[in-house]
């Protein structure tokens, strides 16, 4: 099996344009391949929720400048890292994209005693929005080569936050 | 086993206008005699954000033997690797003239309205990606053959039915499919 990594981005602030979660691979050699993307309403404060709509972005010529990086942990504490890889939120994403799908989402908290659409975004198996080639080996997973990257992207709504994590692996 | 070459063809925001004739909302039509397609998955998503005058609309899912697609409005498959060499004669698109002899594979029916945030009515129900996978024949299960794609067969969701106005709602699908 494949060395592999969950990046986890935690509490995510929408803003209408911006890069919520992001893997980019810069290595010539290494490929990385996004096996799961999962999106969690985890707000627990009270906010005022909007309609946000989410882009799966697939960049090639990839740069993304700037942004909050964070660090994915690896399945098992033995991997070595990718050589050339970035992870982060809010970076500003470049490159030809490619829109994998669209996905709609409220920002509104859950609320224990609830039922609404931001409860049902609370469940991990019902809020994977990207599992292409999982458990079967004759589907390729989304592959990021060099300067490619992959970004959820949000187009619309700027209130509450976002869990995003990416499950990749690298060979 | 190695994979497959593979695809996911996207097909954004297109509207359930035109029920006379009833409209193509994606298709894949594969023309050539030696390569094969084969549909993985297929997904359908309400993504829509703004107010509209939705109802019902009743889609097929089909397949097309003696395949034909006129005018209808290309899309281009993002490849899973961008390695991948495209498939040499296949059409990607909806609306337009689909023809041939069609096989109904099944029927979904749908909510066009919006999806509203503090709500969980079926249209927000059909906001969620593993709850609108249509079509996963052979997903993970080796014993079981996708649905191929030969020389001039297609597949189409086709939109057949509509209450209410048939110029209100989108609907956004994706197409997984792999070559061989």
């Amino acid at each position: 099996m494949a060395q592999t990594w969950t990046a986890f981005y935690q509490g995510v602030a929408f803003a209408v344009g911006k890069n919520m979660a992001s893997v980019m691979n810069s290595h010539a050699v290494e490929i990385l391949r996004i096996r799961r993307i999962c999106l969690l309403n985890n707000q627990v404060a009270s906010v005022v929720g909007v309609v946000c709509q989410i882009e799966l972005r697939r960049y090639t010529g990839a740069s993304i400048v700037g942004g909050v990086a964070v660090v994915p942990v690896p399945h098992a504490s033995a991997n070595v890292a990718p050589a050339s890889a970035v992870y982060n939120h809010a970076g500003v994403p470049g490159g030809v994209s490619a829109v994998l799908r669209r996905v709609y989402r409220s920002s509104d908290e859950p609320i224990i005693t609830g039922a609404s659409n931001d409860e049902i975004e609370t469940i991990v198996p019902l809020n994977i929005i990207w599992d292409a080639g999982y458990g079967d080996s004759n589907v390729q997973a989304l592959a990021l080569r060099q300067d490619e990257s992959v970004v959820v992207w949000n187009t619309a709504g700027a209130a509450g936050t976002l869990d995003t994590w990416i499950e990749f692996t690298k060979e | 086993m190695a994979a497959k070459q593979t695809w996911t063809a996207y097909y954004p925001a297109v509207s359930f206008t035109g029920l006379d004739p009833p409209k193509n909302m994606a298709a894949v039509l594969n023309a050539h005699a030696a390569e094969v397609l084969r549909i993985r998955r297929v997904g359908i998503d309400n993504a829509y954000t703004t107010a509209v005058t939705g109802n019902l609309r009743l889609l097929e899912l089909r397949r097309y033997t003696g395949a034909t697609l006129v005018g209808s409005t290309a899309v281009t498959p993002t490849p899973h690797v961008t390695a991948n060499v495209a498939p040499a004669a296949a059409t990607y698109g909806y609306a337009g003239a689909v023809g041939g002899v069609a096989e109904l594979l099944r029927s979904v029916l749908w909510s066009c309205e919006e999806p509203a945030y503090q709500n969980l009515r079926w249209e927000e129900l059909e906001t969620f990606v593993p709850l609108n996978i249509i079509w996963d024949a052979g997903y993970g299960e080796h014993s079981v053959q996708p649905l191929a794609l030969r020389q001039d067969e297609m597949i189409c969701l086709y939109l057949t039915f509509a209450v209410g106005a048939p110029g209100s709602g989108f609907l956004d699908t994706w197409i997984e499919f792999t070559k061989e």
